[in-house]
């Protein structure tokens, strides 16, 4: 189920939170706790009843290896063991990833380099077990590293199937949610929760319905079309995309975010104006902040992180951010997008501790413009379409101008520059540049919605906000998946 | 906290509200049709835009099961078929825009379920049969197949139509109640046909000639896509089911307009023939002859008009009184599929460029 169908937001929402206050109000907090996991498998299995049976075998596998764990004391003599146990547990939640993720991929890659015939067998793709493999693992180290995190069953299948996150993050923590969900506290209805939720739900489902939905539809025709570009049109195409999916990935969270304070659980935030980053470590600090910090602790700490000779700091930058890549998807370009981010790391670095430093506003341009490039990579389907988007961006499939400006221009004819009418340099994308420069100044000069939900006042300016989302609700219609719901 | 509850419900208020009223219009204006049925708004003469045949269409003969024992299906130039002429039939006609055989399929499942019993069913087939993917007509409501018929729920279809804010659709039907647009001509709870304005009739007839020489009928309609496999598999589980039901079962090519025929990718075209005669035989209309490249017979390059569909229906059923062309209307079978198709590449051998392959 999406967090932009009529589904949710009138029938699947409103009812789980109901039954959920009034079994709370009976004081039969253990019946919430398994209403809210019942509610999340049927979320879940809306469109795929067999991606249930992944989760709830994902949950209670885990589950176990955390007992296990936990049952072996953390003693000099333990320590093998308990690793042991540990390396088991995250080789089977990688191997189930692998199965149902990169199975596909890999007799591909092994048919394609080695010239075999293996059959690729089209299989069901459960949604967010990217999510949920990184979430889990996250537990099973947690709880090696601290076995006194152990929680009951019921919590944790609930910290992991719990519906506002289930399919595309946040990548939450196990102690940033348990004790929440073990607290009292949380079973009671709060309005003030209540209100930011909606609050935020409603600038989540604006963003993700109004600006990036409206954003996909010129992205896509440039990405997915196979035609050439003129210089005009692949930057339109790229930036669209650019803010296509920062407003869809962050109006998701937004959703999530917001759903979550309904039942009184506050998620850790996502995204912090990433398109604001002045160099490449300040955007992955911004731009999908709980990926980033599970890559940081759970990959690059645990690789010798900066605490080893610096070849291997740069070694180490480089692998994790390959890893990050892969993990988006199966894919060589997804690979190839995390090297580009992983040799820009390495690059800021180097420039770091060499001294340098550049305007604020050329350390802008050179970190948006370069997320933006790398963004084509991430979007495009194949490596040609990656590499037609990009010829056109460096002009070399064509430079049209607007007829206008010919006037202005007319040297310019003498270089090949062909002067025509707007709507045949733009083909059907007139409008986009309109919503690129809109989405360019909402990113960095409007609050973004983390700030403005800690500014919440329930005053009758709040209301333009909650007006805007039901806006958003009457073009539903032709509901568009999120980006990340696939990955 | 009382300052929370109150923002919150007053909150609530001001979204219902603000849906609320759009529901109400939406139900009122009623673009697509969907409302049009029952006691006070059964008829659909203050129909000003395209209704939602597929989901209508679906809808009524499921609910009238015993009405018809003839269901001719299609797409919207199946329209030209008028099943009155079928004698010792009643006929509905299924046709709506764009209509493919999966949804052909999933209807007729669904109408079989609901106790409806056709001696025969027709189904036309066009060039786009095999290109366009039916998972798009989920997002036009012109086109939406009528939930119960697909697994899904109509409450839910309802919501998300009255809940849905478009000017594009509201345009036509709030002309018409300016009185700036006539209603549509639609016969939705008797025969499934649509009329054209009557004029347009009248215009043809008054002078043949220069209408056949219109620029519109320079412009092919061309469509994209490749779904061939499972168009095929989905016709060939349509003629398993009726065949387990006993359901007599006409397939027929329409006749495809002379500009489009010859834009379509013969190829391909041929190539889906060939396909298709394996799973059954079936008349084809299309090709180079007397009615394809004759404008008269047609409003534009896509849509033919009834006296085409009159031959057609003549030549199906072996109606002697009606004088059919006889170049006009092949029934191809497993056994003359090779030479039928040496007959339409004969057809457009000398034609050049014209033609894409």
């Amino acid at each position: 189920m999406n967090f932009n169908s009529h589904e949710f937001i009138f029938l699947f929402l409103p009812f789980t939170l109901i039954v959920y206050v009034l079994l709370n109000r009976q004081h039969l907090t253990v019946a919430s706790t398994i209403w809210l996991i019942l509610c999340s498998f049927v979320f879940y299995c809306w469109t795929e009843m067999k991606s249930g049976v992944v989760l709830a075998f994902s949950i209670l596998f885990n589950f176990c290896v955390g007992l296990v764990l936990t049952s072996h004391p953390p003693s000099e003599a333990g320590r093998t063991k308990r690793k042991a146990i540990l390396i088991f547990g995250i080789a089977v939640s990688v191997a189930l990833l692998g199965y149902y993720k990169y199975t596909g991929f890999v007799v591909n890659n092994l048919n394609q380099w080695w010239g075999l015939d293996l059959p690729v067998k089209k299989m069901l793709l459960p949604v967010g077990i990217s999510f949920l493999t990184f979430t889990q693992i996250a537990y099973l180290v947690d709880i090696y590293r601290s076995p006194a995190k152990r929680t009951s069953f019921l919590n944790y299948a609930l910290f992991i199937s719990f519906f506002p996150r289930l399919l595309a993050g946040p990548v939450a923590r196990y102690d940033e949610i348990i004790p929440q969900l073990e607290s009292l506290k949380s079973k009671a209805l709060n309005y003030r929760n209540l209100s930011m939720g909606l609050y935020l739900f409603a600038i989540g489902l604006f963003k993700k319905v109004e600006i990036a939905d409206r954003l996909q539809d010129w992205a896509s025709p440039g990405f997915d079309g196979g035609h050439n570009l003129n210089l005009l049109l692949a930057w339109a195409t790229s930036l669209c995309y650019s803010f296509q999916i920062y407003f869809d990935f962050s109006g998701y969270t937004d959703m999530a975010i917001g759903a979550a304070l309904f039942f009184n659980v506050r998620l850790p935030i996502n995204f912090n104006s990433p398109y604001k980053a002045l160099d490449i470590q300040d955007f992955w600090r911004r731009w999908h902040i709980t990926l980033t910090r599970f890559l940081r602790d759970y990959i690059y700490i645990t690789l010798g992180g900066n605490r080893v000779r610096e070849a291997h700091v740069y070694c180490n930058l480089m692998a994790t951010f390959l890893i990050g890549g892969l993990w988006h998807g199966a894919g060589w370009t997804f690979v190839f997008w995390g090297f580009l981010h992983g040799a820009a790391i390495m690059m800021h670095r180097a420039w770091k501790r060499i001294g340098l430093r550049m305007p604020n506003i050329i350390a802008w341009l050179v970190t948006f413009n370069f997320v933006n490039v790398a963004w084509v990579f991430f979007r495009a389907k194949t490596w040609n379409d990656a590499i037609r988007v990009l010829r056109g961006m460096a002009g070399l499939t064509g430079v049209a101008l607007p007829e206008g400006w010919a006037k202005t221009f007319p040297s310019l004819s003498a270089y090949g520059i062909q002067f025509m009418p707007w709507k045949r340099v733009m083909e059907e994308s007139r409008d986009s540049w309109l919503f690129i420069f809109g989405a360019l100044i909402i990113c960095l000069f409007f609050k973004n919605s983390n700030e403005m939900v800690e500014r919440f006042k329930p005053d009758w300016k709040s209301f333009i906000v909650l007006t805007a989302g039901a806006y958003a609700v009457l073009h539903m219609s032709a509901m568009q998946e999120f980006v990340y719901r696939f990955f | 906290m009382k300052r929370y509850r109150k923002w919150f419900l007053t909150g609530l208020a001001i979204v219902t509200v603000e849906l609320g009223s759009v529901a109400l219009l939406n139900y009122i204006v009623d673009p697509y049709g969907f409302f049009r049925y029952g006691t006070w708004r059964h008829d659909v003469s203050h129909q000003y835009s395209g209704t939602s045949k597929n989901f209508i269409k679906t809808r009524y003969v499921a609910q009238n099961p015993l009405k018809y024992d003839c269901l001719i299906f299609g797409s919207s130039r199946v329209n030209g078929l008028d099943g009155r002429q079928i004698k010792d039939a009643t006929c509905y006609n299924m046709n709506y825009g764009d209509g493919l055989p999966r949804n052909h399929l999933d209807n007729l499942r669904y109408l079989l379920k609901k106790g409806v019993r056709p001696k025969i069913v027709l189904i036309g087939l066009d060039e786009f049969s095999y290109k366009e993917d039916p998972a798009e007509h989920f997002t036009d409501y012109m086109r939406y197949p009528y939930p119960p018929a697909v697994h899904q729920s109509t409450a839910l279809f309802y919501l998300k139509y009255l809940l849905r804010y478009s000017w594009r659709s509201m345009k036509e039907p709030l002309e018409g109640f300016e009185g700036k647009r006539q209603p549509a001509r639609y016969d939705h709870y008797g025969t499934g046909l649509e009329d054209g304005p009557p004029e347009a009739e009248k215009i043809i007839e008054a002078n043949p000639i220069k209408y056949a020489q219109d620029a519109r009928f320079q412009e092919a309609m061309i469509t994209q896509g490749d779904r061939m496999a499972e168009t095929l598999e989905e016709i060939g589980e349509t003629v398993d089911l009726l065949k387990a039901h006993g359901i007599r079962l006409i397939i027929f090519i329409n006749p495809i307009h002379k500009a489009t025929y010859l834009a379509t990718g013969l190829e391909k075209f041929f190539l889906f023939e060939k396909e298709l005669s394996n799973i059954t035989s079936f008349y084809d209309f299309s090709g180079l002859n007397s009615i394809t490249t004759n404008n008269y017979y047609y409003y534009e390059t896509s849509h033919y008009r009834r006296n085409v569909g009159a031959l057609m229906l003549a030549r199906m059923f072996n109606e002697s009184s009606v004088k059919v062309p006889a170049d006009f209307g092949v029934l191809v079978t497993r056994e003359n599929i090779d030479q039928h198709l040496t007959d339409l590449r004969t057809q457009v051998a000398g034609l050049g460029s014209a033609v894409r392959w």
